[in-house]
């Protein structure tokens, strides 16, 4: 290896960035060659020198100017603060918040605004509303003990089940399922055997409730939809026993009170549904003259014969009964409405 | 994850102060380079000035390979290098010999100074600082740059060749290359004794 080749070495020489060969073939040669060894003395030199250069000190003013520079710089890099993902505190108050609006609109799907707003309209309407009185308990409950009483005991005695109704064209009460007081219901009509005869129609049912004020609304909603005028009695402690009772009395059109005890019936009636019929004393007395007057007629009709007094009689006896005939039927006619009421049982 | 590293992902973030505070950090052997490179003040400031807004502009291609001071230096580098071969173009070659051309027609002989320097400031190291820099301004820039970074940045090989992005073999031969002008150079000025 020649002085220049070896010259080539002395730079990683000073650096240690030589292997052992080259160290011991530099080593070898500086022994042999004075003028390399003065040039690595020499480039041992300027390398110091170099590492100790006098540089200027950083001018005073070169972080002021750098900080403005940079932040033009930040407007141009971030224009606009990034959007950060949301802090976990962030994701629960979003779900909590989520949860309370599905909340709402799953529970506002349940209030019951058709009903608010029924009683609203109700309100605003408060003289066609049918009016409802609450009367002493007691007072009425023994009027209806006694009046029920005399209601069940006709004057034949005698009871039937109806089965064609006792309005003629509409559907008499059948059973139907149980409410949720677990009870069916069995309404049985019994009617009077002279139909044509009555002049008051009254029907009574005993309903055993859970859930007396749920029963009573829906008592109330069927009385409404038949177009019934009300009358609500209470009474906390009845003659017998001490259960909560409500009645509820009706003033059905007669057309209407067909459906109305057949969808009473699905309410759920406990006792079967009474009916009676309550005589006037007119009425009464027009029936006594009417059957006077058939039994003259027939007998004075069973003679072989007749004088001219007893013809003429018996032609009286027949006008009267045609009379008397006339204003029965007048009487039955203004029979316009059922009667009906309904006790709700309560079970406390 | 050292501190610079936590300090560029802060600035990443949008936070300038983290990213001042990598300023502190480097500023002075920034601005140290950029005057070798440039040779004078004013240029060496600039060039300092504009490496760190370029590191600040191109902070998001930062890998965290190498560190910081590797990554800074070679921007520093490249800035400057960039700069004085854009002046080179720029600068057109004239006659040391062509008088120069007066206002009002007159022609004066120019008068050049003698740039040689004496040997009796050799060892006085503000003059020799000077002078070294005027000869590393002669050197090529592979030479001057490799000088820079060895021998007053006294960076490693390693270091030296992530700065330039080349061989630590290329660096070697490349360092000896120019030790060896350098030593020429000032042997030849008879600046050392």
């Amino acid at each position: 290896m020649n002085c220049e080749q070896m010259q080539t070495l002395f730079s990683p020489y000073l650096d240690k960035m030589t292997n052992d060969v080259e160290n011991e073939a530099i080593a070898e040669h500086l022994g042999e060659c004075e003028l390399c060894a003065h040039k690595l003395e020499e480039m041992g030199r300027i390398c110091a020198m170099l590492k100790n250069l006098d540089t200027p000190q950083l001018p005073i003013n070169f972080g002021e100017s750098l900080h403005n520079r940079i932040g033009h710089e930040k407007i141009k890099i971030f224009p606009g603060s990034p959007l950060g993902v949301p802090k976990r505190t962030g994701w629960i108050a979003a779900t909590v918040a989520g949860l309370a609006i599905s909340a709402g609109i799953f529970t506002s799907s349940y209030l019951p605004y058709g009903a608010m707003v029924a009683s609203l309209q109700d309100w605003m309407n408060k003289d066609n509303r049918p009016h409802i009185a609450v009367v002493d308990n007691n007072k009425i409950l023994q009027d209806w003990i006694n009046k029920h009483t005399e209601k069940v005991q006709t004057e034949n005695g005698d009871q039937i089940t109806n089965p064609a109704g006792q309005t003629g064209n509409e559907t008499p009460g059948t059973t139907k399922p149980g409410n949720n007081t677990g009870i069916a219901p069995t309404i049985t009509k019994p009617v009077q055997v002279a139909l044509q005869e009555k002049v008051e129609q009254n029907y009574t049912a005993k309903i055993q409730v859970d859930d007396m004020d749920k029963s009573m609304q829906d008592v109330m909603q069927l009385a409404y939809a038949s177009g019934a005028q009300i009358s609500v009695k209470s009474a906390n402690v009845m003659a017998a026993t001490t259960e909560n009772v409500k009645v509820v009395t009706m003033q059905v059109p007669k057309d209407k009170a067909s459906a109305l005890l057949s969808e009473l019936g699905g309410v759920g009636v406990e006792a079967p549904l009474q009916n009676s019929v309550t005589y006037t004393e007119a009425y009464t007395e027009n029936q006594k003259a009417l059957a006077n007057l058939d039994e003259n007629i027939q007998k004075l009709q069973s003679s072989a014969s007749l004088s001219d007094e007893q013809q003429t009689q018996l032609q009286n006896l027949l006008k009267q009964k045609q009379d008397l005939q006339a204003k029965q039927e007048r009487i039955d006619k203004a029979v316009d409405s059922v009667t009906i009421e309904v006790r709700l049982l309560g079970k406390d | 994850m050292n501190s610079d590293q936590e300090l560029v992902k802060r600035t990443l973030h949008g936070d300038t102060y983290a990213f001042e505070e990598l300023v502190k950090t480097y500023q002075n052997k920034v601005y140290m380079l950029a005057y070798r490179y440039m040779g004078n003040e004013d240029d060496a400031n600039d060039m300092a000035q504009e490496a760190f807004i370029k590191a600040y502009r191109s902070l998001r291609s930062f890998k965290g390979d190498a560190s910081f001071g590797t990554w800074i230096y070679r921007i520093t580098t490249n800035v400057c290098l960039d700069e004085l071969r854009r002046r080179k173009r720029k600068i057109a070659p004239i006659s040391l010999d062509e008088p120069l051309a007066t206002l009002d027609g007159a022609e004066i002989e120019r008068e050049i100074s003698d740039q040689s320097l004496a040997a009796d400031v050799i060892y006085e190291k503000k003059e020799f600082s000077q002078n070294i820099q005027l000869l590393l301004d002669e050197m090529k820039p592979e030479h001057k740059t490799v000088i820079v970074l060895r021998d007053v940045m006294d960076l490693s090989y390693e270091e030296i060749a992530s700065v330039l992005d080349c061989s630590i073999g290329t660096v070697k031969s490349r360092i000896s290359r120019a030790r060896i002008i350098l030593q020429k150079k000032l042997t030849e000025r008879e600046l050392l004794n």
